[in-house]
């Protein structure tokens, strides 16, 4: 059942997608209803939605014990900010970036279902109440910088896309249907802004929590690497924005950069090795 | 679509023919345009004619035509009318328009298809100067409740101006000929909308007091710009329009103390050199965009500024370059508007058709009716009298499921519903003279 309403989900996602793509380049010929694309993805977000309740109801999987499930949840958050976002800002070219990046984290925790099912924080002594602070201060805002960093790579994107469009100086610059350049530029910033805080607090909480169970603060695993070079990343954009003073163009190039070679190395690391866990930290 | 349309509307014209004695009011369209008269010619017929519509009253009380209204503009001056086509509208035209010009020569009329045509291409901007510009489906709404108001307006005139506006709005919404500007100031805008997320906030440097300078500026003002500083040499002249626009005035020496508080400059002061280059425009915050906009000749600033992180030049070839893009596109639009022109046409003839077989429909019935009547009668005449309410009951029903029958069929083959019908052969209806 689980399974069947992911892959019904990621279908709709991608239907969504290329709707969204076929109005971007076809303009007003696309033959697609506008309310079209935003409905296939409300309903692929519910489909998505379910998937997440019976996660939750299967008592063999731990909330974010896995990459799996939690590659789940990350493209769950992804969907739900975007949702969030489209109700203030409705351009197609956000969501026709969005939504595959969506498909692409809903596809890798297929990926990994059937590479890391093991359980590894089943094994461990934590309690119920422990789980659930852990949770809070580690693992909702471990998503929440991920998505951050997931919508601030697409936003930059979309910010190169119109700028170029409005350097070349020709009609295209009007003809494109994408947001304003101040508006982009705002939203990486505040996007940027939240995964840093959020990221801040992960490294923290886990750091007290390995102290308080006289565990190593280091450990060599996927996720604690991933999460201090996310902190590194989020740190070093908000750097130059800030003290440096970078204009948005650079700031947007930068970002596009190094979170575009963190996704492709978690991505091309998770092929490899498969498990996206503090398989290290437990062991 | 469209040579499916021109067939369908040949039959049906074919059918319309051979309607015999059915009431066929013709449609005309009878004017000057842009097109055929210039701008002294058009001026010159608008100080004749003060008041349009009540021309339509005139045209209607003298009998000129059974229903008229009058569209008037800048661009154009034409009367639909119902019936006139034998000369008397074109007389009535001519004899206004020989004061100023020669009738002949500028003088167009439209009759049925073509007059529909031709409304319909008014009312959805492909017969404007600029093609696409919204206003005229409002001017050509406003004549025709002009004409509603002064009682010109029959059942024909308002069926055509329903559809016409109708058919303006598949047009507005289904192509692109009204979606992308063509004049240089709102292509402006609309670039400052793409960098600025409000124009609101957004503080207007112009430099000079060129004509084109202050329309970009009062098309950015319409926007919601608020802040408006205007330099130039002469801070008089500079205060005169910048009081215009509620802003401040500046001499041009002042130019460098407030460009940090511009986010939008138009340049168009007549100057050798450029006044804005990277020296001056390097001090500026890298993070806040600025859009400059150079429509001076000798250009107002260097070339090589657009090249700089978060500035977006466009000088005056460039907004016009855009500008006949957008031309461009809206011209290849024209070509689907075109169908569904075509399209509305054929609904529109139908709706004649339906219209015109209409009185021969109700005499039809009615010849049933008496035959049916007649015939039982005749028979019963033989029989006994208490069977006479029963045969006048049977009479009617007869007579109600023939007529329904025939009416079925006629209002089908109007329509060119008809399963058995492919069009090449119309229903004749049989005339008055025969059925009797």
């Amino acid at each position: 059942m689980t399974h069947l309403l992911a892959i019904l989900a990621i279908v709709l996602y991608a239907t969504s997608a290329l709707m969204l793509f076929v109005q971007l380049w076809r303009s007003q010929d696309s033959g697609v209803p506008w309310i079209a694309p935003r409905v296939t993805f409300m309903g692929a977000l519910l489909l998505h939605t379910l998937t997440m309740g019976c996660v939750i109801q299967d008592p063999k999987l731990v909330l974010l014990d896995n990459g799996a499930d939690y590659f789940l949840w990350v493209s769950w958050a992804l969907a739900c900010a975007f949702a969030y976002i489209q109700r203030r800002v409705q351009y197609p070219i956000i969501g026709a970036f969005v939504i595959p990046a969506i498909v692409v984290f809903m596809g890798s925790s297929s990926y990994l279902l059937h590479k890391d099912t093991v359980s590894v924080l089943g094994s461990t002594n934590i309690s119920p109440r422990q789980d659930v602070v852990l949770s809070m201060l580690h693992a909702v805002p471990a998503l929440v910088s991920v998505v951050s960093l997931a919508l601030a790579l697409v936003v930059s994107i979309v910010f190169l896309i119109v700028e170029r469009r409005l350097k070349r100086r020709k009609g295209k610059a009007l003809a494109l249907s994408g947001p304003n350049l101040q508006l982009l530029d705002r939203l990486n910033k505040n996007l940027v802004q939240v995964g840093f805080v959020a990221i801040s607090l992960v490294v923290l909480s886990g750091g007290l929590w390995a102290v308080s169970e006289q565990k190593p603060v280091f450990s060599a695993d996927t996720s604690v690497i991933s999460g201090l070079v996310v902190w590194v990343l989020l740190a070093f954009i908000l750097h130059v924005r800030l003290v440096l003073r970078w204009s948005p163009k650079q700031v947007s190039r930068l970002t596009v950069l190094v979170t575009g070679s963190f996704f492709i190395t978690v991505f091309v690391v998770l092929a490899f090795a498969g498990r996206l866990t503090h398989a290290e930290l437990w062991s | 679509m469209r040579s499916s349309g021109r067939k369908m509307r040949a039959a049906n014209l074919a059918f319309l023919g051979r309607v015999e004695g059915a009431y066929h009011p013709r449609l005309v369209l009878t004017g000057v345009s842009y097109r055929t008269l210039n701008v002294d010619g058009r001026e010159s017929l608008a100080r004749l004619i003060p008041e349009p519509e009540r021309l339509a009253e005139r045209i209607v009380r003298e009998g000129l035509a059974s229903e008229a209204a009058v569209i008037s503009t800048c661009n154009r001056f034409e009367i639909v009318s119902v019936g006139g086509e034998g000369g008397g509208i074109r007389q009535f035209f001519e004899s206004l328009l020989s004061s100023c010009t020669n009738p002949a020569d500028v003088l167009y009329q439209h009759i049925d298809d073509s007059a529909v045509r031709h409304l319909y291409r008014v009312s959805s901007s492909l017969d404007s100067m600029v093609l696409g510009e919204a206003q005229i489906l409002g001017q050509v709404k406003k004549a025709y409740h002009r004409a509603i108001e002064i009682g010109s307006v029959g059942a024909h005139l308002h069926h055509l101006f329903q559809s016409a506006f109708s058919v303006a709005k598949k047009v507005r919404a289904h192509t692109e000929v009204s979606q992308h500007g063509v004049s240089v100031s709102y292509v402006a805008v609309r670039l400052a909308e793409q960098i600025f997320s409000d124009l609101a906030d957004t503080t207007v440097l112009i430099l000079g007091s060129g004509e084109m300078a202050e329309l970009a500026a009062l098309h950015l003002c319409s926007k919601g710009c608020r802040k408006i500083i205007v330099a130039n040499r002469t801070v008089e002249r500079a205060a005169e329009l910048a009081e215009r626009f509620g802003g401040a005035a500046v001499s041009l020496g002042d130019v460098d103390r407030v460009l940090d508080q511009a986010d939008i400059v138009i340049g168009s002061i007549s100057i050798d050199r450029p006044i804005l280059n990277r020296s001056v425009l390097r001090n500026r915050d890298g993070n806040r965009p600025v859009f400059l906009i150079d429509l001076g000749l000798p250009r107002n600033f260097a070339a090589d500024l657009g090249e700089m992180d978060s500035v977006y030049l466009y000088n005056i070839d460039d907004l016009a370059h855009i500008a006949d893009e957008n031309k461009a596109l809206r011209e290849a639009a024209a070509h689907e508007a075109e169908l569904i022109i075509e399209y509305g046409l054929v609904q529109f003839e139908r709706w004649r058709l339906k219209r015109a077989a209409q009185p021969e429909i109700v005499d039809l019935r009615e010849k049933v009716r008496v035959i049916c009547e007649h015939e039982v009668f005749r028979h019963l005449a033989k029989s006994s009298d208490t069977q006479g309410e029963t045969a006048r009951e049977l009479a009617h029903a007869i007579t109600q499921k023939i007529s329904h029958e025939l009416t079925a069929l006629i209002e089908r083959h109007s329509q060119g519903t008809d399963p058995h019908d492919s069009g090449s052969a119309p229903l004749l209806i049989v005339p008055k003279s025969k059925i009797e």
